[in-house]
């Protein structure tokens, strides 16, 4: 047996990332026969990269079954019934991919429209016991990664805030007005997704770290979003993933064209088990 | 839901949150007679506030011609079509507030969320008439006139009872303690907009390149400072007052120019009090306009309100008042109207107005000799 519980990405060898294939291949159809939980593939050769990378394909997928947020006003959502979520680590960082039918990508925030969103909820503290799927409660912070498809325009210089509402020729600022919306833009980021910690509903603070990487993409009637991060960060307000430990997580996702923004949302009811793949390889795997 | 009493229906009504109440609760009087829509207070508060990319279609204040103007299009119609009508009982309305008439499932408050283009068009319906034609030559003679208009002055209301703190389900708005301003923490908020749909009279604005929504801020520099609004210390028409006003439940002050107009005299009346939010802008409604129209909008307080007005001329402690509107930048705490002159104080007891009530005729000669020429005007 191999003792080594943790290979740094670069020095992965070659035969273990073949023998993590492998079993991928024969785990597959056993987590696709339990549809609750999902199963973080080790992935010794690396993570796929964005929304489109194939190897996203490879991996197991969970279905899991959204309702409309019926706890809270405003109450509403319910237009995405369901989301399909992968994932994968590489010993070091974790990745999902979320993808769910939407026939129209709204990715405008307007005085009346609203954009299409998705996020990913985790218990914040390394506890055995997962806080309220509605966002944790007082003791039991949830660690919550929203990406957005206004955000993710913006990033790729493709936000309409400037064909909207055009800057007509002769209006004149305070020059101190770009820099008061630079402020307040800035913790927004440029990133396409924003992280929080919430307490409940009605809790959500955003927080000015950048530790999840994000990016969409729509096409063929379909959204697909890929988070990433560290396993763990250090920060006590952020997720831990341990190889070979289980997490839980929970879902929202937003259908802009339906005016869903904030509690008008598709969540999932419960936690949804996600268990890490252990690092080691057995030597008889090798 | 708590219940809560709501002195300008004469009832408790349903609120999302417990009874509770600022220490002073800042307020408004317009008069709408003397309006002349020139919008010094829009660009007044324009310039001080929402200069900003992103705020371009804002106005805290606007001013809209009535029946047809609004700002948004058709904020009021939307609402009272949403809670449906209501009828008045010696004083007390029976109807659906915005609070009655909520769901309760889906939202707390029967709200109406304006579009894009909805803001566009601040000056609709401008100056229309309506009850008639006016031919070339036609003359009105009576009042109420059958041919009319009039100009609706609008800021935040800075309710007793707002309806976009109770939608917030982030608690970024807040009512301050210390005189009842209503705002909007802007690192709170996350721009939902909910706001935006609660207020029923269309003044939470969405900034869309902050991703924020905005609101009249009761110019609260000022305010701790004092001093009247922007809006109203600008205002050339002399049309505004700001002080605070009283609960009537308890004490209120016949020396406050506030509480006189309000609660004393009854001459200025809150805006569509049927909403429930316990507005805190008064209006003393114009004498013009036939009476139905401005029930609706001011409540079963009208035609009192107007007879009191047209009687100013003999009621010298309200004509006297009435001149006290525009004649300081402070906020005045006590007046007083003895011996044809007005006087104002503010909190600290400070005399800060004094306006004869008639003005002494000054004549001049009808030749300037220095300029050497004839004056048009001797007066
Ligand atoms: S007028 Fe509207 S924005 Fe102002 S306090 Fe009332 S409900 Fe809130
Ligand atoms: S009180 Fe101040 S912020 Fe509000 S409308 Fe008047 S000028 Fe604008």
């Amino acid at each position: 047996m191999r003792t080594t519980s943790r290979w740094s990405r670069g020095r992965a060898p070659r035969t273990a990332a073949l023998a993590g294939l492998a079993a991928l291949a024969c785990l597959a159809g056993s987590a696709a026969a339990e549809p609750q939980g999902l199963r973080v593939v080790y992935r010794a050769d690396g993570l796929p990269a964005g929304p489109d990378d194939a190897r996203w394909q490879e991996l197991p997928q969970t279905q899991v079954e959204l309702s409309p947020q019926i706890i809270v006003p405003p109450k509403g959502g319910g237009g995405v019934a369901s989301l399909s979520l992968r994932a994968a680590h590489d010993g070091e960082r974790i990745a999902f991919l979320l993808a769910w039918r939407d026939p129209t990508p709204n990715r405008e925030v307007g005085v009346a429209s609203f954009r299409d969103a998705a996020a990913l909820g985790f218990p914040a503290l390394a506890s055995a016991t997962a806080p309220s799927p509605f966002m944790g409660d007082a003791d039991h912070p949830v660690n919550i990664w929203q990406w957005s498809a206004e955000l993710e325009a913006e990033a790729r210089g493709e936000g309409s805030f400037a064909t909207r509402y055009p800057h007509t020729p002769g209006v004149w600022y305070f020059p101190q007005d770009a820099s008061v919306t630079r402020q307040v833009r800035a913790w927004r980021g440029v990133a396409p997704v924003m992280e929080f910690v919430a307490h409940g509903y009605g809790t959500l603070r955003p927080r000015p770290v950048r530790n999840v990487l994000a990016s969409g993409r729509w096409a063929d009637g379909t959204w697909k979003v890929v988070m990433r991060r560290a396993l763990e960060t250090g920060d006590p307000e952020d997720a831990v993933f341990r190889p070979s430990e289980p997490q839980n997580l929970i879902a929202a996702v937003w259908e802009g064209s339906a005016g869903d923004v904030n509690g008008r949302k598709s969540v999932t009811l419960t936690w949804i088990p996600v268990q890490l793949d252990s690092t080691v390889v057995a030597d008889g795997d090798r | 839901m708590g219940k809560v009493y709501n002195w300008q229906l004469g009832r408790e009504m349903a609120y999302p949150f417990e009874e509770a109440h600022p220490k002073r609760q800042v307020a408004w009087v317009f008069d709408t007679n003397k309006c002349i829509a020139c919008q010094t207070c829009t660009i007044a508060c324009k310039m001080t506030w929402t200069s900003g990319r992103g705020q371009e279609y804002m106005f805290w204040n606007n001013v809209e011609t009535k029946p047809y103007g609004s700002y948004p299009t058709a904020w009021d119609l939307a609402v009272l079509e949403k809670i449906g009508p209501g009828r008045w009982e010696q004083g007390v309305y029976r109807g659906r507030t915005i609070f009655e008439a909520a769901d309760g499932q889906a939202e707390r408050i029967a709200g109406v969320l304006p579009k894009d283009e909805d803001w566009a068009h601040p000056n609709l319906g401008e100056d229309e008439i309506t009850g008639g034609t006016m031919p070339r030559g036609a003359h009105i003679d009576r009042l109420p006139h059958p041919v009319w208009f009039f100009y609706l002055p609008r800021i935040c209301n800075h309710c007793t009872y707002p309806a976009c703190l109770a939608a917030c389900p982030r608690q970024a708005i807040y009512k301050r303690e210390e005189d009842g301003v209503v705002l909007i923490d802007q690192s709170r908020c996350r721009g939902y907009r909910e706001c935006v749909k609660a207020c029923p009279y269309g003044k939470p604005m969405f900034r869309p390149n902050h991703e924020t929504s905005e609101k009249c801020v009761g110019c609260y520099p000022k305010l701790e400072k004092g001093l009247q609004t922007q809006c109203v210390e600008q205002c050339i028409g002399k049309i505004r007052g700001q002080g605070f006003v009283s609960d009537p439940r308890g004490k209120i002050r016949e020396d406050h120019p506030i509480d006189y107009l309000v609660h004393v005299r009854k001459v200025a009346l809150p805006l569509y009090p049927q909403f429930g939010t316990g507005p805190n802008v008064y209006y003393i409604p114009p004498i013009h306009v036939p009476p139905p129209y401005l029930h609706q909008m001011f409540g079963p307080g009208v035609e009192h309100a107007i007879e009191t007005y047209r009687n100013a001329r003999q009621d010298e402690t309200l004509a006297g008042l009435l001149q006290l509107f525009g004649s300081s930048p402070e906020i005045m705490d006590r007046f007083e109207v003895k011996d044809g002159v007005a006087r104002a104080w503010d909190q600290q007891g400070i005399q800060v107005a004094e306006v004869p009530l008639v003005e002494p005729p000054q004549m001049r000669p009808a030749y300037d000799e220095k300029r050497k020429v004839y004056r048009l005007d001797v007066t």
